[in-house]
């Protein structure tokens, strides 16, 4: 057993949060008041290289596993970026894992080295407002029609839409009657998001606003057969090959979250003088600054067994749901507790942490609830019952 | 023992939860959306008598008591909790002139703070003092027939509208020592400046600083006794935690009335969500929690009604109260998904407008303090 990050893991770290100092807090602080995207990032993520870091050595990319890209993702996090600087990449690392695994060698040259170089922008169409933790009850339909597919029907919480040029899709090629199991029937494709054929909606929410969320509506759009990912009926199952993953990292982008809460209140608590001495002083300051620390770390011990279990090619699923539960937690109660901390000044928007508070809720609630992930365990792990 | 709301106070919750659903809850996010200050719907509830149950008939109040106040306070605040505030500031504010101000300024303002005319704030915290309240450095000099106030004030409530305020400031006493007085500042008074602070929550009753610089008032403008400004407001005040309280209570109330409908009515694997006990167990928790502080919260203000001590009871109400309304709206916005974190529906306001009291009128860390002197005794306080 080896707890240690390797020499080149630390590295990651230390690189990736020596760019990230150029985006200050202030930075962040004007994307979340404007909602512009934050560009000036994921440019500066890509001319190091850092978009690939999953991906394949022979289409660009750095080879490396999801440990790798958990480090990368929680040092945006942990710089202050919060989710507003990891969900700006978050799909680049993560989302093309189905064209990796089942695409062939002429769609991933095709498709991976834009996404590298940081030139393709995608994003993820799979939520549908009547199916989101049930993914099987998806209804948008995908007809083939000659050497192409016809696209109708709508998504929802489709984040950083209004900036793409690329879409994971998930749609119904064979209607759900006709299938023997809910989940088949439905195919992948990786394409162009073309606005001739799309409405795009953004969805006005509490936090992260430089990173849009909308709801997608295609009417005819048209998608080649040549841009459908492996067998037509099984995208479902190739989705899933990414799920994991992600939870993975959105585990390690809260836990950056959390630490970076704790850096602001332990700062403030160090300098704020009440009755004569530092707040920070006091056991009820401290205590609950303290127990958010451990309850971070170790819910990142979770979270990169989940990575190391992945990248073995083992079955990671009960822990990286499992850290992605934990890691919301602690980082929301990190956040919470930092902010008390700060006393009024918490609620004042140019401390920062009202801001991470507000992004927190997001892995909270995506990309799945904590009430399924219990469900999950419940039944995965300890065997019991299905309650639904 | 009678747990029963008396007769009159009930019709009170009655008619204030009509205006309440009609009136306010479909504005509520119009104002945290345009940031507004909602003054024409502010005055109308003060001439509907929504701040008068603290002040004497003289003046125009209702004198239908505490218990009266923290109910119409809890049932505004199910449609529209900022709008809740003008009955806990206006009505503290009533509490305050009638005891400590002179004639002049009662018979001028009282009708008026009553009436939903004009709002006073309440400036105690300085940039360097919030907890430790005596640290405060602003100051109050005398020339001639006035008093000159030179300091900063900052997390100033209502600031932005304020058409006076109420300011601490140190004064010298007449044996060389230094004590705390308070002092009535209309807003037009030259010298005077303010800005507003960019908040969380809370949009439409902004937050911000207010400065002083030279400002002259006349010298009947002090109110209560020189040197005794602090105590003497602040034994008036023990309401406001209360209150502060029960604001949110009624949001937290109304969010999980409207979760109760949603899980009802949403679908997940061919059931209603709510049949789920992962789903209805943390709504009953929640609503447990909000009844339990809602009853206690009652009790607090049962006891001032009564004239009796009540300092460390609403200690107990801010110190968790809050807590568990904030928790039990976040709930409920779990509970609604992801459309929970869309601004299209209120619980992602009520949260942000919640968190805001956590800070307000003492952390919950202040109230532990409180609590352990009252309940334990002063040779366990942590300071001095």
């Amino acid at each position: 057993m080896d707890f240690n990050f390797t020499e080149e893991q630390l590295s990651i770290q230390r690189e990736v949060s020596k760019i990230c100092e150029g985006f200050d807090a202030d930075y962040w602080f004007d994307h979340d008041h404007t909602g512009e995207f934050p560009f000036e990032f994921t440019r500066a993520m890509a001319a190091g290289g850092w978009l690939g870091i999953a991906m394949p050595e022979e289409y660009g990319g750095s080879g490396l596993g999801i440990t790798e890209a958990a480090i990368l993702m929680q040092s945006i996090a942990e710089s202050g970026a919060a989710f507003s600087g990891a969900s700006s990449i978050h799909l680049n690392i993560f989302g093309l894992t189905p064209v990796i695994k089942h695409g062939t060698a002429a769609q991933k040259e095709r498709m991976l080295p834009p996404l590298i170089k940081g030139d393709d922008i995608a994003c993820f169409g799979v939520t549908e407002p009547n199916a989101g933790l049930n993914t099987a009850a998806i209804t948008t339909r995908a007809e083939l029609d000659g050497d192409r597919y016809i696209v109708n029907g709508g998504k929802v919480w489709t984040s950083t839409a209004q900036v793409a040029n690329k879409i994971l899709l998930i749609a119904r090629t064979t209607p759900a009657e006709k299938c023997k199991k809910a989940i088949d029937g439905l195919s992948l494709f990786f394409t162009d998001l073309d606005r001739k054929y799309v409405e795009i909606r953004e969805i006005e929410k509490m936090g992260r606003k430089c990173i849009d969320s909308n709801q997608v509506f295609f009417d005819n759009m048209p998608i080649p057969v040549e841009d459908r990912i492996g067998e037509e009926g099984k995208g479902f199952r190739y989705l899933l090959d990414g799920l994991n993953p992600e939870r993975v990292l959105v585990a390690a982008e809260s836990i950056g979250v959390g630490r970076a809460a704790l850096r602001i209140a332990s700062e403030y608590a160090k300098e704020r003088v009440v009755f004569d001495r530092p707040i920070g002083q006091n056991q009820g300051i401290q205590h609950p600054l303290a127990e958010s620390w451990c309850e971070l770390e170790a819910a990142n011990l979770m979270a990169f067994k989940a990575a190391t279990v992945y990248d073995s090619g083992e079955n990671s699923g009960p822990f990286a749901n499992g850290a992605k539960y934990l890691s919301a937690e602690a980082a929301f109660k990190a956040c919470t507790r930092s902010m008390n901390t700060l006393g009024g000044y918490g609620y004042a928007k140019e401390y920062h942490v009202e801001r991470y508070m507000r992004e927190i809720m997001i892995p909270k609630i995506a990309p799945i609830s904590p009430q399924l992930v219990l469900s999950f365990i419940a039944e995965r792990v300890l065997g019991l019952p299905k309650s639904y | 023992m009678d747990f029963n709301l008396p007769e009159e106070v009930r019709m009170v919750a009655e008619s204030v939860r009509r205006f309440s659903t009609e009136k306010l809850l479909p504005k509520y996010q119009y104002w945290d959306k345009t940031g507004q200050f909602p003054r024409e719907l502010w005055r109308e509830m003060g001439e509907l008598g929504f701040y008068g149950s603290l002040c004497s008939a003289e003046y125009g109040g209702s004198e239908l008591g505490a218990l009266a106040h923290g109910v119409i306070t809890c049932e505004v605040a199910h449609g529209d909790f900022n709008s809740a505030y003008p009955v806990l500031l206006n009505g503290g504010m009533s509490l305050i002139l009638e005891k400590l101000a002179n004639n002049n300024i009662k018979n001028e303002w009282l009708p008026k703070v009553l009436g939903g005319e004009k709002f006073i704030a309440f400036c105690l915290t300085e940039p360097g003092s919030g907890t430790d309240a005596a640290a405060l450095i602003t100051k109050a000099e005398e020339d001639g027939d006035e008093w000159v106030i030179t300091g900063e004030k900052a997390s100033v409530s209502l600031v932005m509208e304020a058409d006076a305020l109420l300011v601490f400031a140190k004064t010298k006493q007449e044996d060389g020592s230094t004590g705390v007085s308070l002092f009535f500042v209309p807003a037009s008074s030259p010298g005077f400046d303010r800005a507003p602070y960019d908040d969380m929550g809370h949009k439409a009753v902004k937050r911000g600083s207010a400065s002083f610089q030279g400002v002259r008032i006349p010298k009947e403008n002090l109110m209560g006794t020189q040197g005794r400004g602090f105590p003497e407001a602040m034994k008036l005040f023990d309401i406001v935690r209360v209150l502060l309280t029960l604001m949110c209570v009624g949001a937290a109330e109304q969010s999980i009335d409207e979760t109760g409908e949603y899980i009802k009515e949403r679908e997940a694997f061919g059931q209603p969500i709510g049949k789920f006990q992962g789903v209805q167990f943390p709504l009953v928790e929640a609503h447990s929690h909000v009844e339990l502080i809602k009853l206690y919260c009652y009790r607090t203000l049962w006891l001032r009604d009564q004239g009796l001590p009540h300092t460390k009871e609403a200690a107990i109400c801010k110190s968790m109260g809050q807590r568990f309304c904030i928790d039990a709206i976040y709930t409920c916005m779990q509970l609604h998904g992801h459309y929970g974190y869309t601004t299209d529906l209120p619980f992602q306001q009520r949260l942000r407008d919640t968190i805001g009291i956590e800070f307000a009128d003492g952390t919950s860390q202040v109230q532990k303090m409180i609590i352990a002197r009252e309940q334990f005794g002063r040779e366990i306080l942590s300071y001095g």
